[in-house]
Parts: C-alpha cells; sequence; structure tokens
C-alpha cells in the first residue's frame, strides 16, 4: 500500500520515462477501483475490462493528475466515468439497469465517489459482525468464494430455497446497518 | 417481503422468467418506491459482490501502458507529458496472453499474394521507405560462430532516432553506427526509415516509418539472441544465411517462419482496431506477411501454418495490451510457393467492374490495392465471385505471380470463363484464368 506521498514520487517517476513503476500504483489501486466499476456499471461479466480500461487512461492522463491531490479519488473518478458509460449503454435494454442508473445519477458524484466507496466499504466490514455465524458463512460462501446456491446449501445444511431466504436476510440486514451507519451518514 | 421485493431479490439471485420481469418492470412504472428499492438492494448487492478478490489486473495493464508508451514514442509524443524516452521492458520478451485468439480467415490465392506483393512493391514505391539491403556481409562466419553484441545501421532516411538504453534522450543516427543490446530505435513520418543488419549482413532489417523497436543483440551471446522488440510500426526480416534464427517479438501472436522473408506489422492505432472482422479493445493486432517460405503463427489454441502470398492477422480479443511474443525467423530450405492445385472449372454468367475495389479493412492497410482492378462474375446460379487483375510479377522464385488477362472487353458481358476458383461460405474468388470468352445467349 503506498501512500500519498508516495504515490507522487511513483507518478514523478512514471511522467519522468520510468513506465514499469506504474504496476505499483495499478497493484495499489486496483482494490479500489474494481469497487468502484462493480458498483458504477452495475452487475458485468467482464469488469476486468473497465478497470484495465481505467488504468490505461490514467497512464495517458497522467500529467493531468495534480501532485499532492487524493490520487485514490482522482482514478475512482475516471473510473466512474468509464463504467457510466458502460451502464448507460446497457441501460438502454434493461429497464432494472436504468433504474440504477438513474439512481446513481441523481447522486452524481457523491454516489460513488472513492470517499463515500471507502466509507462504504468499512461500513460493510463493520456491519458484517452483526451477523449470525450462519448468515455470516453464508455471505463468505455466496460472495467471498463464488460458490452457487446448491453448493452453499449443502454446506450449511440447508435447503436451497431457505439458503436463498438467508442470503435475502443478510442482504437486506446489512442495507439496513450500512443506511445507519454513522460514517455515511 | 412484499411481492415487488421477492421479484427484486430473485433478480439478484438467480434471474427471472420473462412474465416475472414483465411483472417486476410494471411494478417499476407504477411505484416510486420499488425503484428505490430496487436501487439499494441492487447496490447492496454489488458490494457485497466486491468482496470476492479481484483478478490481478497489474500485468495486463502494463501491457497494455509499455504499448501505449511505444505508440506515443513512435508518433515522436513524449509519454505521458515528459521529455523522455520509452524504457526497454525487462523480461518481457515470450509472455503468453491468456483468452481466445483469432486469426483472420487466410486470404487465398491469388488475394493474398496479390497483398502481400503489393504491399511488398508499396513499400519498394516509398510508402514505407524500405531501403536497400546492406550487401556487406561476414561471409566467413559459420552460424555457430556467430556472436555479435551489437547490431550495425546500414543505411539511414529521414529521422531515425536511437536512443542508447544508458542515455536519456533520442539522438540521430548515422548509416555505420554500432547498436548496443537494448538499444531503442525510433523513425519518424514524411518517408523515414532505416536498415540494420545483424551479424554482418547475415539478417538485414528494414524498419518502416513510424516505427519503434529495441533492438536484440544477446550481449554476445550464440546467434539465435538476434531480434528486436517491436512496439509500434512495421518491421521487415531478411535472413540471408541458412541456420541463422531472428526473433521479432510482438505485442501479440507469435510465429515461427523456416523461410527467408518475412513482414511483421504491429497495429495499435484506434482506428485500425478492427481488421478483417478481429476486434480487438485496445487495437492491438499483429499481421505477418510471408513474403517467401513458410510461417507458423501460433497462439494459444494452436497453430497455422502460412506460406509465401498469405497473410496471418492475429489479434486477442478483449486485450488490453500484450505480452511480447516471439515471431522467429529461421532461414531453412525454403520450400518453393505453389498455389494451391485446384480443378479447373468452367463458369459462365455476367461480368461486372466493381467501384469499390477492395474492403475497406484491406484499402485503409494497403492503400496501393486500388490500383488493381476487381471484377465480380454473377454466375447463370447466382454465384459471385471475385476477379482480380493486375500486372503480373515475379515472385521471389521466379513463379509469375497475377493474371494479366485484360478483362476489360468482358465488362457488363454474360462470359464463359474457364480457370481454378476458391469458394468460401462468406466469399469466392477467381483464382486462374485459363480463357475467358463472350457469350451470345439465345434470343439475344
Amino acid at each position: 500500500m503506498l501512500s500519498g506521498e508516495q504515490t507522487d514520487s511513483i507518478v514523478r517517476r512514471v511522467t519522468a520515462g520510468e513506465t514499469e513503476c506504474y504496476a505499483d500504483i495499478v497493484r495499489t489501486y486496483q482494490r479500489s477501483v474494481w469497487q468502484t466499476v462493480l458498483l458504477a456499471a452495475g452487475d458485468l461479466h467482464t469488469p476486468e475490462d473497465l478497470v484495465q480500461q481505467t488504468f490505461v487512461q490514467a497512464f495517458r492522463h497522467l500529467d493531468q493528475y495534480r501532485l499532492g491531490s487524493n490520487f485514490r479519488h482522482w482514478i475512482n473518478r475516471i473510473a466512474r466515468n468509464i463504467a457510466f458509460q458502460e451502464l448507460r449503454r446497457r441501460a438502454r435494454e434493461d429497464r432494472r439497469l436504468r433504474v440504477y442508473y438513474e439512481y446513481l445519477e441523481e447522486a452524481a458524484d457523491d454516489r460513488v465517489s472513492g470517499e463515500r466507496l471507502e466509507k462504504l466499504a468499512a461500513a460493510l466490514q463493520g456491519c458484517r459482525g452483526f451477523l449470525s455465524e450462519p448468515a455470516s458463512r453464508a455471505l463468505a460462501l455466496r460472495y467471498e468464494q463464488a460458490k452457487g446456491f446448491e453448493e452453499i446449501a449443502g454446506i450449511l445444511g440447508r435447503t436451497v430455497a431457505g439458503t436463498r431466504q438467508l442470503l435475502q436476510r443478510v442482504r437486506e440486514t446489512l442495507k439496513k446497518c450500512i443506511d445507519d451507519h454513522p460514517a455515511l451518514a | 417481503m412484499n411481492r415487488t421485493e421477492e421479484l427484486i431479490n430473485k433478480w439478484l439471485d438467480e434471474g427471472l422468467s420473462t412474465g416475472e420481469t414483465a411483472e417486476l418492470d410494471a411494478a417499476l412504472d407504477a411505484q416510486r418506491t420499488a425503484t428505490r428499492t430496487l436501487a439499494s438492494l441492487f447496490e447492496m448487492e454489488l458490494l457485497m459482490r466486491a468482496l470476492k478478490e479481484n483478478v490481478d489486473v497489474t500485468e495486463n495493464v502494463m501491457r497494455a501502458v509499455r504499448l501505449e508508451a511505444g505508440r506515443k514514442a513512435a508518433e515522436g509524443r513524449p509519454i505521458p507529458g515528459a521529455d523522455v524516452t520509452v524504457q526497454r521492458v525487462p523480461g518481457a520478451r515470450g509472455r503468453v496472453l491468456g483468452g481466445p485468439w483469432e486469426r483472420s480467415r487466410r486470404i487465398r490465392w491469388p488475394i493474398a499474394a496479390a497483398i502481400a506483393v503489393a504491399g511488398l512493391l508499396g513499400v519498394m514505391a516509398g510508402s514505407y521507405v524500405l531501403v536497400r539491403l546492406a550487401s556487406e556481409r561476414a561471409a566467413n562466419l559459420r552460424p555457430s560462430e556467430q556472436k555479435s553484441a551489437s547490431a550495425r545501421v546500414t543505411e539511414v532516411k529521414g529521422q531515425c532516432l536511437v536512443a542508447p538504453i544508458s542515455a536519456g534522450g533520442f539522438e540521430q543516427v548515422s548509416a555505420g553506427a554500432e547498436l548496443a543490446d537494448g538499444s531503442v530505435l525510433r523513425t519518424g513520418g514524411n518517408g523515414s526509415g532505416g536498415q540494420l543488419d545483424f551479424g554482418g549482413g547475415k539478417v538485414g532489417l528494414t524498419l518502416a516509418e513510424r516505427t519503434e523497436a529495441t533492438v536484440k543483440v544477446g550481449g554476445g551471446e550464440p546467434q539465435g539472441s538476434w531480434g528486436v522488440e517491436l512496439r509500434a510500426g512495421q518491421v521487415e526480416a531478411h535472413i540471408h544465411e541458412k541456420g541463422v534464427r531472428f526473433e521479432v517479438s510482438t505485442a501479440v501472436g507469435s510465429a515461427r517462419a523456416v523461410g527467408t522473408r518475412f513482414v511483421v506489422k504491429l497495429i495499435t492505432d484506434e482506428a485500425e482496431k478492427e481488421i478483417n472482422g478481429v476486434r480487438n479493445l485496445a487495437g492491438v493486432v499483429m499481421v505477418t506477411t510471408v513474403i517467401s517460405g513458410v510461417v507458423d503463427v501460433t497462439g494459444p489454441s494452436g497453430t497455422q501454418t502460412a506460406v509465401a502470398g498469405d497473410r496471418i492477422v492475429v489479434s486477442e480479443r478483449g486485450a488490453t495490451g500484450g505480452g511480447v511474443k516471439a515471431v522467429v525467423g529461421e532461414m531453412g530450405e525454403a520450400p518453393r510457393a505453389t498455389p494451391p492445385q485446384r480443378p479447373e472449372v468452367t463458369l459462365t454468367g455476367k461480368l461486372t467492374k466493381e467501384v469499390t475495389p477492395a474492403p475497406e479493412s484491406q484499402l485503409r492497410e494497403h492503400p496501393e490495392v486500388k490500383a488493381f482492378t476487381i471484377f465480380t462474375l454473377t454466375t447463370d446460379d447466382g454465384r459471385k465471385f471475385t476477379v482480380m487483375t493486375r500486372k503480373p510479377v515475379k515472385r521471389e522464385d521466379g513463379t509469375p505471380s497475377g493474371q494479366n488477362v485484360d478483362l476489360t472487353p468482358f465488362v457488363d458481358q454474360d462470359v464463359k470463363i474457364v480457370g481454378t476458383v476458391h469458394e468460401e461460405p462468406a466469399s469466392a474468388h477467381v483464382t486462374s484464368i485459363t480463357s475467358i470468352e463472350k457469350l451470345v445467349k439465345p434470343g439475344k
């Protein structure tokens, strides 16, 4: 993880021709860019493309980054713009994505800003602590390990329908918790 | 949980049937609260999906960044916004991108031969400003003895800059200069170009205009380490001596040549990112044109063999850059390039002259193709054959290439053509014409 000063130092080196140093920036900020892309573009089969595009765009315009400002916010803004374009394109054909696009658009910069994303991620981690043990396990299996409902049901010793209900309750519990989280108030 | 929430959750978890989709869409149209619920639950779902450990994109991004740097450098623009040069890419050679690779349809004889030779003619005419091959050779050196830690510049035309790896910037290079391993060569526009030789003439390398390549001479290692890393533009490699190996590393694709001459062009311009139907997000497309001999082009899913006159397009769908793969040229017993044997057929139909002589993708890459005359033969049973004519030229092996039948008197006439054809589902060509005559149909 790079500090702001370290990031600025690397930006200077990259703009001075040390292209390979850019890898450190990618490694440090890709997690945040992934989150931005996933939230700003909606469900995607190939989010990697947008994440990669973000870093390539950032490289192209690295001279426009203001040293001393927040690099994470700067690159997340690029990610958000790229992902928004993708969401807008797909929203033309999908009513539910259009709803989500309008929801994000209403909030403009605020909804998918780097600062809010950091708070959201922190709030999510905090809220996970309020989940029951089975719910917490189901969440990990579904979202961290990307397992299917049937497999999760087998692991937890539940029916598939019961597992779905459990995960729906997880989603709603976390949503309420995050909505009430003081960091996001 | 009400019905709308139930549907939203089902949409997030497993998808909806057509009826359920309509029901949910109707609810979204009717209830403002439904849209808020969907949006916030979807956001929650996405946030949770982001918990998953994501794919590390560093390598892919860096490939794209290196290409971007090379492209900018080749255009003479700073990288990015500074007065510096492209750095050598350590260890880049030999990496293979994941994902599918695609190869265009083989451009069949004689179209491929026409394009390849036309490309060569165009190059010789000045489009790519090829310069004369070096004549000096170290004839007494056997391949096993060829050890050289430098390549020599034999000719320069226009702007041809070199940046030794230790230097901070580019400077104009002159004929006779020795280039160390890792030196970066960059040619300008307006007909600039350069010629190198490796091993005292064992390999000649021509750089077209707007090209950037890093010289590899292996620091005195045995032959086989000679080559260039092509970052932008086009090079033509001509291996003069049996047993000599030479590598042209490019961003996409891999080819091994057992022959003498091949051209590798790397297309990175946005405008050219779609070629022969191969789409590439980053616009990275490698085109290998085989002038003589045989080239095996290898991708993750296999090897394709190309013979003289063929052109292989290699791209990777969705790639935003590329690790450098090898195009290896090795002079062997260069097989005589012979067109495939096809039976003669007789076709009857109407011959028309085409206004647009070739697909846009071909014209874009080979503007010289415009000089060719292209006709269409629409046969009586409705099939369409492309017939291309041009002034015949001799291939390297001495065989004639091209059809010098003057078809102009037959335009808009019913004709009978005896010759060979090649048919594919998407296109068909008359590959040779033995005879052509006007037909007078009954009643006319």
